[in-house]
């Protein structure tokens, strides 16, 4: 409501922008030509014994994973193929057809490198390799002794906060071994019912060997899958996919016979398929972050060439902005349809969705502002390049009782939604204090128009995010009484919310308090307070116990680049500063 | 005198004053999120949130809030987004103020097909029970202790011509024996055993005899069959055993098999096995004392708190040493007056509704092929017979039952299949 009012300081703001802002645009062609990159990088060719096709249809088969998700086989040879090499497709062959030659004939992978072994020199001479990619036989010796088993043995009795580079990558690289031995024994591949369960468990081919399931329909469906595996070996070059196709069918047709009431259904199953394919958040990064350079090379050109009249193109930027902003949203929605629940219920998925929000934001606040839309570009494509960091898990997981609530739905939403408005205010407070260190008598007319017009967006996008905050904290409390029976705690986190809160609030006001009206100390504020809703977003998660972090642990050290980035950003501040009071 | 008020009114509940009151509230709940993390909920509650100052705080920045609406004439400018904005605050705040001075909570545990007419209360209290030749009376006493904050009470209570002084004199936050070498004290040996949580302390004095995890342990000059025989002498530490004993040094991992035999000298932090039990003889003292010391400074929800107390019947005093812990009864210490007996436990207290609530089934589902719970619910029935009242619930996640004027909303999974609502 507080937007819609008519004489509410965000109307005003928005009229003033109009005003400050004449026409402008860009010239935005270099743009068009991005695609991501495929990763075509076979230099050892390794021949499959599974071609595409028939893996393609093998990626559709559903299989139970050991959260309790029934998935296609192809999300999850996406993600072991991710977690192995990092990447998305090895020696030209994709990774279905890697996941399912890797389980038929495991003698033969065994020597294929696959393995991404990092670069740590004590690794490397522990290995003996200093290639990027090994593979899985060079982890052992020739007497089959795992070379690493010291080495993880004594890096799994030390703390987290202890760990050095050394112990997290030996046992980043245990869990890549111990990925690659549960595909090569064929345990990963979940797809067999047991008959009648009540838990609904399904088991891999290696399980029924051990269990020696008593129920035939069971084992026949185990042989069919055997017989397609001969299928596939022979049919190698010219395969027989009616034949391959048949074998499936009976596998599924099991499947429904003793689950089809927890199954997705097909519909779900093909969109999960289709947003494999398209790849939209790793896409997107790499769009956002192109576009994001161009954009601030324009926009610095425009301000201190002020012959350049690059602003005529900007209506063209903002038009190109919302057609990616549109594919954003789609991967979003797939994501939401595919897992039956909000996509924003995990750290990764919250990642994505405040960059959707940041961009929503940028869009809305910052259409005529060159500055504002290169500003929120810069953050949409940070933000996804942190969310496609190893440490952030992209599976769709299930959600604890206590989430499954539609109210996940409004308040994080909400909350997550406003930490992308807040970031966006803090990274135009920093290309304001920017631009504060590079006016000059000369340029000063056009970069204090600049400056002037980004701090209005700015101070319109924190407006957004205080509001969103506020109420997403409001129904939290209403949503906590439903579940805990209480409204307030004094949760770590539902505190650091509030902190959150009071210090914008304080932001917000200072232009009623003396002293503190000026642009420098707005811009100074709105970026510096940014580290409140870091705290709130990270900070309570890792250091700080309570019942909003729900994946506890040992605390985990502060890393440096925290404190680069805070001596960094006081530099900046400290010079901006004074180049601006002499400016002035 | 009118100027000074405006004066005062106006640099307190100025704009600058509210930013100000705005950071202060900021930097003291941050603050607080820490306190809590290293010392426990009650610490940051006894120095932050429940603080008077805190209070005052809030009130002055709900004032200014108020100042301000009027300051800005957010009402005749019909600024009605922004005044329905600020006037929540002023809700929340009064609501806030409602909870904290009315509202109370608890927990009341219901096995499956049980039913239950209490509840143990979140908040703690000292309860008091004093018995007279014939008659008892009992009464309680609403406390706050933590690590941080406050540590004492004082009571003044008169029982028909007697009174009694009741005070705590220290707060030990998550007490644990100590051995401490004095002189004068006895010789004190300290077994380690891996028990059922982990790791076990458990301390043997001269002159004991106890069975620890199967082994009978006998610390007397007496040379006992079928036991762990253990002497002192020239301040060492000798065992006797009728059966052989694997002794493995910690340090270099080197292991003997002990025949039976005569005293051998015993070895500290050196594991032995006798029969099928493990245990270290983890330190010795050949003249000690046992002294309770504070353990951890943080006090978790299932944390212990130890409450040093004299109580004193018109003069004549007694020490005691009590334990008790946050939702559960206290263990009551009695403290003996010789004609009469003033029983004292910290703890929860009971307290009773007028109604029954039945756990009628508790539903946990799983998702598929694990153990991972997807959803709870609890069905219930609320039995009132003073209200004539039969009425079948189902609590769930969003769907809270209120009776009475209680909410209740499900806690938590127990193993036993006892829910706490």
């Amino acid at each position: 409501m507080t937007f819609f009012s008519k004489n509410s300081r965000f109307t005003s703001l928005i009229e003033r922008l109009g005003q400050n802002t004449s026409a402008k645009s860009i010239v935005l062609l270099v743009m068009l030509c991005i695609s991501a990159g495929s990763g075509i990088s076979a230099q050892a060719p390794v021949i499959s014994d599974v071609s595409r096709d028939e893996a393609a249809a093998f990626g559709k088969m559903l299989i139970q994973d050991h959260r309790g998700r029934f998935k296609p086989v192809n999300t999850l040879s996406g993600e072991v193929l991710r977690k192995l090499s990092k990447k998305s497709a090895l020696f030209g062959l994709t990774s279905d057809q890697i996941f399912l030659s890797m389980t038929l004939s495991p003698a033969k992978w065994e020597n294929v490198p696959l393995i991404q072994a990092g670069s740590h020199p004590e690794i490397q001479k522990i290995l003996g390799s200093t290639e990027n990619l090994i593979s899985y036989r060079q982890f052992f010796t020739d007497d089959a002794q795992y070379k690493l088993r010291d080495q993880v043995r004594h890096a799994q009795t030390v703390n987290p906060k202890d760990q050095g580079t050394f112990e997290k990558a030996i046992i980043k690289l245990d869990e890549k071994i111990n990925i690659a031995n549960m595909i090569f024994s064929g345990r990963l591949l979940k797809m067999f019912p047991i008959p009648n369960d009540p838990a609904n468990t399904w088991v891999s081919p290696a399980d029924i060997r051990e269990m020696k399931m008593p129920e035939t329909s069971v084992l026949q469906s185990f042989e069919n899958f055997a017989s397609y595996v001969q299928d596939v070996q022979k049919g190698q070059g010219t395969s027989n996919t009616a034949e391959t196709g048949k074998w499936l069918n009976t596998i599924t047709a099991t499947q429904m016979q003793y689950s089809s009431q927890v199954m997705p259904s097909p519909s779900r199953v093909s969109a999960e398929l289709l947003l494999n394919s398209l790849d939209v958040f790793g896409r997107l990064r790499n769009v956002y972050g192109l576009l994001s350079l161009v954009l601030l090379g324009f926009f610095f050109y425009g301000v201190f060439r002020q012959t350049a009249d690059v602003q005529r193109y900007t209506h063209w930027a903002w038009v190109l902005l919302l057609a990616i902003f549109a594919f954003h949203s789609l991967g979003l929605g797939l994501r939401w349809y595919v897992s039956g629940r909000a996509p924003w219920s995990n750290g990764y998925e919250s990642m994505i969705y405040i960059a959707w929000t940041t961009m929503l934001a940028g869009l809305i606040f910052s259409r005529r502002s060159l500055g504002g839309m290169s500003a929120t570009l810069v953050l949409a494509a940070t933000i996804l390049l942190v969310a496609g960091m190893s440490w952030l898990d992209p599976e769709i997981t299930p959600l604890v009782p206590v989430l499954k609530s539609y109210w996940l739905t409004i308040h994080v939403s909400l909350e997550a939604g406003s930490y992308g408005f807040l970031m966006l205010g803090a990274v135009i407070g920093m290309l304001n204090l920017i631009l504060m260190i590079f006016t000059t008598p000369h340029n000063k007319v056009n970069t204090e128009r600049t400056i002037k017009e980004l701090t209005i967006i700015s101070e319109i996008t924190l407006l957004g995010g205080l509001f969103m905050v506020s109420v997403g904290t409001y129904l939290g409390g209403v949503w906590a009484n439903e579940s805990w029976g209480r409204y307030w705690g004094w949760d770590a986190k539902e505190t650091w919310a509030l902190v959150t809160i009071l210090v914008y609030a304080f932001i917000l006001h200072m232009r009623f308090i003396p002293g503190l009206r000026s642009v420098y100390a707005f811009n100074f504020a709105s970026l510096f307070g940014f580290a409140t809703v870091i705290m709130t977003y990270f900070g309570v998660n890792y250091y700080l116990s309570g019942l909003h972090s729900y994946a506890a642990g040992d605390p985990v050290p502060v890393p440096p680049q925290v404190y680069y980035t805070a001596v960094v950003l006081a530099l900046l501040s400290v010079v901006a500063y004074f180049r601006w009071r002499q400016v002035k | 005198m009118n100027s000074i008020l405006t004066k005062v009114y106006n640099t307190v509940f100025s704009t600058s004053a509210a930013g100000l009151y705005l950071l202060i509230f900021a930097i003291a709940i941050g603050v607080a999120t820490f306190i809590e993390n290293d010392f426990g909920t009650s610490s940051a509650q006894d120095l932050i949130f429940r603080a008077r100052w805190f209070e005052l705080l809030l009130v002055l920045f709900g004032g200014t809030i108020i100042a301000n609406i009027f300051r800005f004439r957010l009402v005749q400018q019909k600024k009605w987004a922004s005044l329905i904005f600020h006037s929540a605050i002023i809700i929340i705040i009064i609501g806030a103020g409602v909870t904290r001075y009315f509202g109370y909570e608890g927990m009341m545990h219901i096995r499956e097909g049980k039913a239950a007419n209490s509840f143990l209360s979140t908040e703690t209290f000292l309860n008091f029970k004093v018995s007279q030749s014939d008659k008892s009376y009992s009464f309680d006493e609403s406390v706050f202790f933590s690590t941080l904050g406050n540590q004492t009470f004082e009571g003044t209570y008169q029982i028909g011509t007697d009174i009694y002084k009741v005070n705590v004199t220290e707060f030990i936050p998550n007490p644990k024996e100590q051995l401490t070498e004095q002189q004068g004290g006895k010789a004190v040996m300290k077994v380690v055993i891996a028990g059922q949580q982990g790791r076990e302390e458990i301390f043997v004095n001269q002159g004991d005899r106890v069975n620890i995890n199967g082994v009978n342990f006998n610390f007397t000059p007496e040379l006992l069959p079928n036991a762990f025989n253990v002497v002192v002498r020239n301040d060492s530490l000798y065992f006797a055993t009728d059966a052989p004993v694997i002794q493995t040094v910690m340090a270099t991992q080197k292991t003997d098999t002990i025949p039976p035999s005569d005293y051998k000298p015993l070895r500290l932090r050196s594991m032995y096995v006798l029969g099928q039990s493990g245990f270290v003889i983890g330190e010795f003292k050949a003249s000690a004392m046992m002294s309770i010391v504070a353990g951890d400074q943080k006090m978790k929800n299932e944390s212990n708190a130890g409450l040093r107390m004299t109580i004193a019947k018109n003069g004549v005093v007694q020490n005691n040493f009590l334990t008790g812990q946050k939702g559960v009864e206290g263990m009551p210490k009695v403290f003996d007056f010789g004609d009469s007996q003033m029983a004292v436990s910290y703890g929860s207290k009971t307290v009773e509704v007028p109604f029954n609530i039945q756990l009628r089934d508790f539903i946990m589902e799983r998702y598929p092929g694990t153990d991972n719970p997807s959803s709870y619910a609890s069905e219930v029935t609320v039995i009132d017979p003073s209200q004539g009242v039969n009425m079948p619930f189902r609590i769930y996640m969003n769907n809270i039952l209120d009776y009475g004027g209680i909410d209740f909303s499900n806690h938590l999974l127990i193993k036993t299949k006892q829910v706490h609502i």
